[in-house]
């Protein structure tokens, strides 16, 4: 009963920032500030209400391409939750209370509304899938933000640099999720976690860096870090969601990675690359003098970096803590204007000890003495250097907030040129020139110069042979024909000639030949005078046949 | 005749009605030709979910009539799960595309024809799906093409239309004598033309044999599917096809490619079979994936970026089949259903915009969204959708597609190439988006009204897919029955 009360309790409260989101867009069309902070305290106290019931899986209730979809609400969960929108409620407060403010459209409510509700599902979604997708809607939404709150000429590249670069950071969650899915057989956040413990060293290592990536991304790390550079443009109140929500979401990622980052192999190299990533940056800092949002960008990637050793080596309790202090820490960099009056360096001192001393202090029977030492090197090393980095940022004039002025005289001078200028910042740049002159060209060459031309040259080429075959074997075919005819032709003349006409006109000679012979040898009978001495023959012929017939009788 | 035989027979006798009448109608106007058109194909889908409930039942739909006796090839047709997705989605597809040329100045001349031909391709689709005979099956085959070509010869827009209508012609016939090759010589090493009985003893056939005619099939059906670098047919004949043939032809005769890969080789031939040529399959359906996007990016010819992304689209496709996963495979089948949804939009608003502006220069179009956000509220839904943002549609597949090609038992670094190249998809999407609506108007015009033929089944399609998108379990389960159909149960 109770569980079934729990579960439509959580329903509603996911569902209702929706619902208030639309009946503000279609009831009331002035400043919607007051309404949102309200039904923030409400929510606020709710969620009190369900951390006092402690942690419970709702049951399934719907299931997407086969997978079921349940909530998980834990203690860490309601922790960030409480902590995220209290950020949000002093926000909205202090929005109100400044002097000269922007509007806070229906447009803007209801994406903030959607906000709320994504963060919610996501924070309590007991599923990987649907935490994806949550993530992707959270990126959608901060896209949308900046573009709908950036000028004319550059909402479209902001929108196109925030959406892009945190869809790639997805792109690097969901590749690892899909790799552990054939050992986890589900998307059940516990057991794809527990799986991956057991996958084979090679794979697990690239799983474990796709989530490092997607941390790193949705949390604006450096050097990732650009896709929040945007948001210096648009109205401040809208920053919540991109600039606390997402990065609150890629930490509670990390945080939930811990167990498994401690147990896996890959633990030393990322104390490693964490620690490694911590020095460069600090010394990038220190090595120059920044713009204000640049230098808050750094300092943040320096924490984030932190926060990522940290998950190989500190307790998970301590984690949890510098998480959540880094959240209020980053929400206090923020360019809220009241908030950014009382912004005081001795207040930001205190911050950054609590951060640094936090993981120290929670830490302190949870490591080997070794460890311990080295920890307090590198706290002491990271509080300093912040310090000395914001303390360089106060120097830093309102107008020389893009400029950067190199000391030449430092040693990591050098590095900060070619490392974070050529390397990253003109190197990405002249990257996405080159990527696109290279598109460019293989359409011009493969699509245009070899199918497009190439089946037309072919086809002319084709449309020439065929010439060819008709001119000189079609038409071959036919003078040979012609000659061959000719000469059976001209054969049969002569055959006919040497054959048929000869043979009848030798015949018709010998005929004429003889005919004229009888004729002539007629005539010339006819002509001889009769030789009488002849008649004498006959005669004697019968005389002699007389005698024989005497003689016979005889 | 059974009730159930009734209405298959129904599926393909209903558009030659239609054709009938409408050649006996010769001069009719167009709406009276498109309402004949709308109606058969209205009737079509309809009978065809009406059979639904029999496949449900696990009752076998379809009948057979001999046709030349000597050679036992019969005029045979039956209806599965496979089936029925593809028939559904080319219906529905057909449909739609109808229904926009209502709002459309192609077809105005000779009506009944352009009408009479139509139905004729979507006939051709349909036997396609339904022939149960291998020689029905390819003269289904070549009804698509006659139509289409003869479509886009007549109706095309452009001097160089006959060229490209030969073109098309030519490429994708060659495809088709491939298939042809393959069916008879199926037929002569088994002596039957049935597929039923094929399914049956298709392993008789020798083994290179096989292999042979594996490669066959999937050469020709890739042809179809205008898979890299196959693919040089389809930017030409979708770009100077009139708008509806264009969305039927982007949207479902791209997937009868599939169709035939999944009902010949796959079924045919089995798992097994296939595998070594498996890896040969996901690399193609990668580098088309990647070089489409890319193509697509730099493209300028706002119907063109469109017809790019078809073929980077079939690049998943084919990635899905590749991995030869149940997951893979069904991802691949929910793709077709999703691209074509997907593609029929975005072609509807592609034909809307250059309506509108009369341009098709991507660089000098723009800002429109601040005129006409109706049509850019559906185009974001449409980019974002090919884009794979759950939950709309194409994510559902390509999460399976993605999830296939990491349970194959193929190298995990193909997957991840597919995973990340999906960025480029992204990127294309957004560039046609924001240089077509965003920013600084252009080009100047007195209005920018949309008609509302043109308007209403972009909305209707927009609506399909978030509804699609969101509810994916009835697809997702005639998916599944559609697996049992092709390899039997296993």
């Amino acid at each position: 009963m109770m569980d079934n009360f729990l579960q439509i309790g959580l329903m509603i409260l996911v569902v209702a920032p929706i619902s208030l989101g639309v009946m503000m867009i279609v009831a009331w069309k002035g400043d919607h500030s007051i309404w949102l902070q309200w039904y923030l305290v409400i929510l606020l106290s709710v969620l009190c209400i369900i951390g006092f019931q402690g942690e419970f899986e709702t049951q399934e209730f719907a299931s997407f391409l086969g997978e079921p979809l349940f909530f998980s609400v834990s203690s860490t969960a309601i922790r960030f939750l409480i902590l995220l929108f209290c950020i949000l409620l002093i926000s909205l407060f202090l929005h109100q209370k400044m002097t000269v403010r922007p509007l806070i459209s229906r447009v803007d409510t209801s994406l903030i509304c959607l906000s709320i509700t994504a963060c919610l599902m996501a924070f309590f979604s007991g599923q990987f899938m649907l935490r994806y997708i949550l993530l992707e809607m959270i990126g959608l939404l901060s896209a949308v933000m900046v573009g709908n709150r950036s000028t004319v000429s550059r909402s479209f590249t902001n929108f196109s640099t925030v959406f892009i670069t945190l869809r790639l950071g997805d792109l690097f969650l969901l590749s690892s999720l899909l790799a552990i899915q054939p050992y986890s057989k589900s998307f059940n956040i516990s057991l794809m976690l527990n799986a991956l413990m057991d996958i084979p060293l090679h794979l697990q290592r690239w799983i474990l860096l796709g989530f490092v990536l997607a941390v790193m991304v949705k949390s604006g790390l450096w050097p990732f870090s650009f896709w929040l550079s945007p948001y210096r443009e648009s109205s401040k109140i809208f920053h919540w969601t991109p600039t606390i929500l997402m990065p609150a979401l890629g930490y509670y990622l990390l945080y939930r990675l811990s167990p498994v980052i401690q147990t896996s192999r890959m633990m030393s190299l990322i104390i490693a690359g964490g620690s490694f990533l911590v020095i460069f940056l600090l010394m990038l800092i220190y090595s120059s003098r920044m713009g204000k949002t640049r230098m808050d960008s750094r300092i943040l990637s320096v924490s984030g970096f932190f926060a990522i050793a940290l998950s190989a080596l500190g307790s998970p309790q301590s984690l949890l803590l510098y998480i959540l202090v880094l959240i209020v820490f980053r929400f206090s960099l923020s360019d809220l204007n009241p908030l950014a009056m009382i912004k005081k360096p001795i207040l930001t001192l205190g911050f950054l000890t609590l951060l640094n001393g936090s993981a120290l202090l929670l830490n302190f029977d949870f490591w080997p003495t070794y460890l311990f030492a080295g920890w307090v090197a590198l706290t002491g090393f990271v509080a300093v250097w912040q310090w000395r980095a914001w303390a360089q940022s106060e120097l830093a004039s309102a107008s020389a907030e893009m400029d950067l002025v190199y000391q030449p005289q430092r040693v990591f001078s050098w590095i900060y040129q070619n490392v974070e200028i050529r390397l990253f910042a003109e190197g990405t740049r002249n990257f996405a020139k080159a990527a696109h002159a290279a598109v460019i060209g293989l359409y011009s060459l493969i699509e245009v110069g070899i199918f497009h031309h190439g089946i037309s040259r072919f086809t002319t080429a084709v449309s020439r042979s065929v010439k060819w075959v008709y001119t000189h074997i079609e038409s071959g075919f036919d003078q040979g024909l012609d000659i061959a005819g000719n000469w059976l032709v001209r054969m049969s003349e002569i055959f006919l000639f040497r054959y048929e006409d000869g043979g009848q006109t030798k015949a018709r000679g010998l005929m004429k030949n003889a005919l004229t012979w009888i004729n002539r040898k007629d005539y010339e009978a006819e002509t001889r005078p009769l030789r009488l001495d002849l008649a004498w023959i006959p005669i004697l012929l019968a005389v002699i046949l007389f005698m024989f017939v005497f003689l016979e009788m005889g | 005749m059974k009730a159930n035989q009734l209405l298959l027979a129904a599926v393909t006798i209903t558009p030659l009605l239609g054709v009938v009448i409408l050649l006996l109608w010769k001069n009719a106007k167009k709406k009276a030709a498109a309402a004949i058109g709308i109606v058969c194909e209205g009737a079509c889908f309809l009978f065809a979910i009406l059979l639904i409930p029999s496949l449900q039942q696990g009752q076998s739909v379809g009948f057979s009539f001999p046709w030349i006796s000597s050679l036992q090839i019969n005029f045979s047709l039956k209806m599965d799960w496979l089936a029925l997705i593809f028939l559904v989605t080319e219906i529905l597809v057909t449909l739609a595309a109808m229904v926009y040329s209502l709002g459309d100045t192609d077809g105005d001349i000779n009506s009944s024809y352009y009408y009479s031909l139509l139905l004729l391709f979507s006939l051709g689709m349909s036997g396609t799906t339904l022939a149960e005979d291998v020689f029905l099956f390819y003269v289904y085959w070549e009804l698509m093409l006659v139509a289409s070509v003869l479509l886009i010869l007549v109706w095309g827009h452009g001097d160089r239309r006959p060229a490209i209508a030969l073109k098309y012609f030519i490429f994708t016939h060659l495809g088709s004598l491939l298939v042809l090759i393959c069916l008879i010589s199926l037929y002569v090493n088994t002596g039957t033309a049935s597929m039923t009985t094929l399914l049956q003893v298709a392993h008789l056939v020798p083994g290179e044999s096989q292999v042979i005619l594996i490669s066959l099939f999937l050469v020709g059906f890739c042809v179809k599917m205008a898979i890299f670098p196959l693919h040089l047919w389809l930017p030409d004949a979708h770009t100077v096809a009139p708008m509806p043939v264009t969305i039927i032809l982007a949207a479902a005769m791209l997937s009868m490619g599939t169709y035939g890969i999944l009902r010949f080789p796959f079924a045919l031939f089995g798992i097994a079979s296939i595998q070594p040529f498996a890896i040969w399959l996901m690399i193609a359906g990668i580098v088309s994936e990647i070089y489409g996007a890319l193509m697509a990016l730099a493209e300028k010819d706002i119907k063109r970026i469109i017809a790019y992304s078809s073929v980077s689209q079939m690049g998943y496709i084919l990635f899905g089949l590749g991995s030869l996963s149940e997951q893979g495979i069904m991802g691949g089948i929910m793709h077709v259903v999703y691209h074509a949804i997907v593609k029929a939009l975005l072609f509807m608003v592609v034909g809307i915009v250059i309506s509108v502006t009369e341009e098709r220069q991507i660089d000098r179009i723009g800002g429109l969204g601040s005129r006409m956000w109706i049509t850019s509220v559906c185009a974001a839904i449409g980019i974002l959708s090919i884009s794979g943002m759950p939950p709309l549609g194409i994510f559902n597949s390509e999460w399976m597609i993605f999830s296939g090609g990491f349970q194959s038992e193929y190298p995990a670094a193909l997957t991840l190439a597919t995973v990340l190249g999906s960025i480029f998809t992204l990127v294309y999407a957004l560039r046609f988006f924001g240089l077509i609506f965003l920013g600084p108007v252009k080009p100047l015009r007195h209005t920018y009204q949309v008609p509302m033929g043109l308007l209403i089944p972009t909305g209707a399609v927009t609506l399909f897919l978030i509804v699609e998108g969101f509810l994916p379990g009835a697809l997702l389960s005639w998916t599944i029955q559609s697996l049992t159909s092709i390899f039997g149960g296993a």
